[in-house]
């Protein structure tokens, strides 16, 4: 049952990942900006001559469905283009700034569940208390504040101020990177038993991953909070109670994952909104990721490196999704047989 | 002693001014291996009084009085001794069995998890005796049963499930609040016999909760008829149902749908139910009462002894020669009851033909063999 449920889920998921290959492919295809321009430079364009050289060296003399055909073949074999920019092939790119957004993209969601989702319960375990009143504050305050000015705040005060965090990068200058495991500093120092490095990776990490958990913390407080106090007036609570069950038990069995479900489709949007909020981030600390690389295409109009951003981060969305999806089969079984 | 001792239990839900009542005074004995109906109309006060003997007090509401459960009083209790005193001394069943049960746990969690906190049985000896549970609720193939969810089962086989939850740390009194109201009336009687042969068999005591008199007279030993937060009438339920001495007791019977009657118009209550925020001044009854007097404007009725093991709360009592009256009244109370006989009329024709004692003209009404 449970495997055709999947087998559901991968098929829906390779299906969207198709249809965003198409869309990301017509999109630059209608850009307005011409990369010929961009990347010859206004004097070498205007020649005709090598525009039409380059054009032809690129594929971009051929009709439309041809150029998506070759762009698809090459796709298949991992082929994402040469950079126009860094003149690498953008999966190389990919590979190098992947895991730097990887590692702080899930630092910061692992935060926000642990905060987000922990609060959540605290606030309705004993609703309109003081308490909640602050997390409700607190809430608003995360989804509202800019993330921008979050960042230059927390910066401010704990670089600058109290010089507990660093405030860019991913390690100190001069400090040798862990030897290339995983990507994820944190992760290969830790595999290594290199500490000192551990140390430095997890600092850095530190204020990047809590500017970016703030907004979803706040969505997942309020989410929380309000499907738990939707499920404790459920009957089914009422029963566990009626069993003599201890608070903790029916609290975790019963009442959490009543309300869970709700609780996960939030996750899987905030993790969109948090992937939007990696660019202004990584910006901001100079974190070496694909927010900063997809930056630099953009303004640089690097078409291959921008679809290649482009597609990156569907994928991941779509994976994500695909993971809350499974999750929702696991958590409740009227979603696997339906 | 009797297994379950409310006594004078009031329930008070604090707002601004008077405070709103929703229990007034209730005592109510249940003994061991007993069957009680509590009945009433929604508002009654039937629900919340049965929820204390779980140690439950609706949120933010005083109570006064006691409820003792085989000696101890549940509304003085701590907290972890009350969660003891659930489950293992005193179980419930809910109303709907669609929403009683978590959606998203396995039969077995729902049927073992009691029995892993209270008796620290293994996950075998807790699935075993799930099992058990299972075969005598009747549920056909409890091993696979145990593996599936709530949403593989009608709502009948839902309630048995509930139900074999309730019972499985072997409580000696079972709530049941309405467990029959959100089947079908096919699975009504099945589910009803069942709780009936389980409390035989297991010798258990069971406080049996329905707005439906019909229901009640198939299982109940004695019945206690609420209104508006306080008990109208009590006694044996052959009794009670054959010859009710209270307004509101009568026109309960006569609202009952009939088969025998198809065509007819149900007899309905004149007016609007009570409610613990408008609650009348003196008998709560009197403005849908067609006795009503002064006094029961002005003074609330105490329950009184009537004889026969049986009391009452109402001073005009209308109905006091059970026999002679029983017809003539049951067609001048309320409105409209001179269209249809209704089901007391019958129970008290059939009163009146054989004299005081209720026999088999009555078991063969209500299909209930022996008392």
């Amino acid at each position: 049952m449970f495997g055709r449920f999947l087998l559901k889920r991968i098929g829906a998921a390779v299906l969207l990942a198709f249809g965003i290959v198409v869309v990301t492919f017509a999109l630059t295809a209608l850009l307005p900006g011409d990369p010929a321009t961009a990347q010859l430079g206004e004097r070498a364009a205007a020649d005709p001559e090598i525009v039409a050289a380059y054009m032809k060296a690129n594929g971009l003399d051929q009709p439309l469905y041809t150029q998506f055909f070759i762009y698809l073949g090459h796709l298949v074999q991992g082929d994402l283009g040469t950079s126009l920019q860094s003149r690498n092939p953008v999966l190389t790119d990919l590979g190098q700034f992947g895991p730097a957004s990887f590692e702080l993209a899930v630092t910061a969601t692992v935060i926000a569940v642990i905060v987000g989702v922990g609060l959540g319960i605290v606030a309705a375990l004993r609703p309109d208390r003081p308490l909640d009143h602050t997390l409700r504050v607190v809430s608003l305050g995360g989804v509202s504040i800019p993330i921008f000015w979050l960042s230059l705040i927390a910066v401010f005060i704990f670089s600058t101020q109290l010089r507990i965090f660093p405030s860019s990068g991913r390690l100190n200058p001069g400090e040798t990177p862990p030897p290339h495991i995983t990507g994820l500093y944190t992760l290969d120092s830790l595999l290594t038993a290199n500490w000192a490095t551990f140390g430095s990776a997890v600092g850095h990490l530190i204020l990047p991953a809590l500017v970016l958990a703030a907004p979803m913390v706040g969505l997942l407080l309020r989410f929380t909070r309000s499907s738990m106090l939707e499920v404790i007036g459920n009957d089914y609570v009422r029963s566990a109670n009626a069993k003599g069950l201890p608070p903790g038990l029916v609290v975790r069995r019963h009442t959490l994952r009543g309300a869970l479900v709700p609780v996960i489709t939030v996750l899987g949007s905030a993790f969109a909104s948090l992937l939007a909020g990696t660019v202004l981030v990584e910006q901001i600390f100079a974190w070496p990721g694909i927010g900063s690389y997809a930056y630099r295409s953009a303004s640089n109009l690097d078409l291959p490196a921008i679809v290649g951003v482009t597609l990156f981060v569907a994928l991941v969305f779509i994976a994500v999704n695909f993971l809350v999806d499974v999750l929702y089969g696991l958590i409740d079984p009227r979603i696997r047989t339906s | 002693m009797s297994l379950l001792e409310i006594d004078d239990l009031t329930i008070t839900l604090p707002t601004t001014g008077a405070g709103r009542v929703l229990v007034d005074g209730v005592s109510l004995t249940v003994d061991s291996g007993q069957m009680v109906g509590l009945a009433g109309e929604s508002g009654s006060g039937k629900t919340v009084t049965a929820l204390t003997a779980l140690g439950f007090v609706p949120e933010g509401a005083t109570a006064t009085g006691a409820v003792r459960l085989d000696g101890e009083d549940l509304l003085t209790m701590d907290k972890k001794r009350l969660r003891e005193v659930r489950g293992t001394t005193v179980a419930m069943v809910f109303q709907d069995p669609m929403t009683s049960l978590h959606p998203m746990l396995s039969i077995q969690t729902q049927l073992t998890e009691q029995l892993r906190v209270h008796r620290n049985l293994s996950k075998r000896a807790a699935r075993a005796r799930a099992i058990e549970m299972l075969e005598l609720v009747r549920i056909p193939n409890p091993a696979r049963a145990l593996s599936a969810f709530p949403h593989h089962f009608s709502g009948g086989m839902r309630q048995r499930i509930a139900i074999a939850s309730a019972l499985a740390c072997d409580p000696k009194l079972l709530i049941a609040d309405e467990v029959t109201t959100a089947l079908d009336v096919t699975v009504q009687a099945g589910i009803l016999g069942l709780l009936d042969q389980l409390r035989r068999e297991l010798g258990m005591a069971v406080v049996f909760i329905t707005h439906d008199l019909g229901v009640m007279n198939v299982t109940t030993d004695s019945l206690y008829v609420m209104y508006s937060g306080r008990v109208a009438e009590q006694g044996g339920t052959r009794e009670v149902l054959a010859a009710p001495r209270h307004p509101y007791t009568r026109a309960l019977i006569d609202a009952l749908p009939d088969a025998r009657n198809l065509g007819l118009p149900l007899v309905a209550i004149p007016g609007e139910a009570a409610t613990p925020e408008r609650r009348p001044a003196g008998c709560a009854f009197h403005p849908r009462c067609a006795f009503a007097e002064d006094r029961c404007r002005t003074e609330v009725p105490a329950l009184r002894d009537i004889g026969g093991q049986r009391e009452l709360a109402c001073h005009v009592d209308p109905f006091a020669t059970v026999g002679a009256v029983a017809g003539a009244a049951a067609a001048a109370s309320g409105a409209g009851t001179a269209s249809r006989a209704g089901t007391a009329s019958r129970a008290g024709a059939a009163a009146a033909a054989s004299g005081a004692n209720v026999g088999p003209t009555d078991a063969e009404l209500y299909g209930r063999s022996s008392s």
